[in-house]
């Protein structure tokens, strides 16, 4: 094991080390402020699980403009103490997160936190298609995904949050960094819940470069070599949620992300945007 | 003493019989009787339909058990209903009574659920 990889394993395992056995939670979902777990000593934890059915059209080249399928939605938040961990599914921009609330006062808070931000892709495209060698993709090296630790300034109000994290690389993927700033509503209207939220992201040159650069060793007659700045992307998402009966929530969503032309001219994008929609059933204990 | 326990049993038993068949029905009933909202504490909506019958034609009136807030009140029929909009952060019982007596023939309730409880309250599990 080489001391880089000894290095992230440490970092990741130390994290949730941290997050299991440290010892008042403030637990957020990390875009939403209603998702806040209330502070609480000791370990606490929260689940739900659904399955729903999604339609995707990818920016990665020779990827299915609208492929479909169906997936599992878990979402798991523990606490413990300061430390958390939120695994995410109930928004469509959401995943991983370990955290460590380090100031929660007055509608503002300081997080510690470690996430992922990009996923990794290879000659088969993202990993969980498995459709086997993408023609278009054919000879690119492996992107791996990266896990990102950093800040997050939280101002929340009563049904929205404004948030901005500094992020920088510690997997070793592309040791670059992520900046983003992100505001969100939620807007009851009789017994449903809508969801929204826009965000700007802006990413390191060498994150940017890692992902949709393309160096001498991948370049070939139709994919030449592509080396770019820092880039950037603008997402909007929105979710509708309907309590069917007390343990059954009907949910759909929408995500679309667009990209700044350093990521759109790389030779594996086909396109500058990213749409996700989905419906389906969660079920809340 | 073991006989005068089983009387005292039959007789506790006749009687809640006797309550049971003097006790009038509860001809009032809510549809649906159940509101489920997203999460505790916030307002939840529902269209009820509330229904009432009697065996006889009288003087009635529909009201909130709580509030005492008439909401309607029908002359000389034995059969009615209202479209309610519910709009509650809790459950809401209602009270069909006799205006001319004031007594309370049947009472209906619609139930308020919701999703999302309070975490600390029914959500989350201490360890330690």
């Amino acid at each position: 094991m080489t001391y880089t990889s000894l290095k992230q394993s440490f970092c990741c395992a130390a994290l949730l080390v941290a997050a299991i056995f440290s010892a008042q939670s403030s637990a957020s979902n990390r875009y939403y402020a209603d998702n806040t777990l209330e502070p609480t000593t000791g370990f606490a934890w929260d689940w739900s699980a659904g399955a729903g059915y999604y339609i995707e059209d990818s920016y990665l080249v020779g990827m299915n403009s609208y492929d479909v399928g169906a997936e599992l939605d878990l979402s798991i938040a523990v606490s413990y103490d300061n430390f958390y961990l939120d695994f995410d599914h109930n928004q469509l921009s959401g995943g991983l997160v370990l955290g460590y609330s380090l100031i929660n006062k007055y509608d503002w808070g300081l997080d510690l936190l470690g996430t992922n931000i990009q996923a990794g892709f290879d000659e088969q495209g993202l990993g969980f298609y498995n459709d086997g060698i993408i023609d278009p993709l054919r000879g690119i090296k492996k992107r791996n995904y990266d896990f990102d630790t950093g800040l997050r300034l939280t101002r929340r109000f009563e049904n929205s949050q404004i948030s901005f994290e500094y992020l920088h690389d510690i997997s070793g993927a592309h040791n670059g960094w992520v900046a983003n700033v992100f505001f969100s509503h939620i807007q009851p209207w009789r017994n449903w819940e809508f969801r929204s939220g826009i965000g700007l992201n802006a990413y390191s040159a060498d994150f940017t470069n890692y992902y949709f650069g393309i160096d001498s060793d991948e370049a070939n007659a139709a994919r030449p070599i592509y080396s770019t700045d820092a880039s950037t992307s603008i997402m909007f998402e929105f979710h509708a949620e309907y309590p069917i009966n007390q343990d059954w929530v009907f949910l759909a969503g929408w995500l679309t992300t667009w990209f700044s032309k350093e990521i759109e001219d790389s030779p594996i994008i086909s396109q500058g945007y990213q749409h996700k929609a989905k419906v389906g059933l969660r079920y809340v204990l | 003493m073991y006989f005068r326990f089983f009387y005292c049993l039959l007789f506790t038993y006749s009687g809640s019989l006797l309550a049971a068949t003097t006790q009038p029905p509860s001809d009032l009933t809510a549809v649906p009787d159940t509101c489920v909202a997203l999460r505790e504490g916030r307002q939840c909506y529902a269209d009820v339909v509330l229904s009432w019958q009697q065996p006889e034609v009288g003087n009635y009136c529909l009201r909130d058990a709580t509030s005492k807030y008439i909401m309607q009140c029908w002359l000389k029929q034995r059969q009615g209903s209202l479209n309610y909009a519910f709009d509650s952060t809790q459950s809401i019982s209602f009270e069909l009574f006799d205006s001319n007596t004031s007594q309370v023939i049947a009472v209906s309730e619609v139930k308020l659920q919701w999703v999302y409880q309070n975490r600390q309250k029914k959500r989350r599990w201490r360890l330690f």
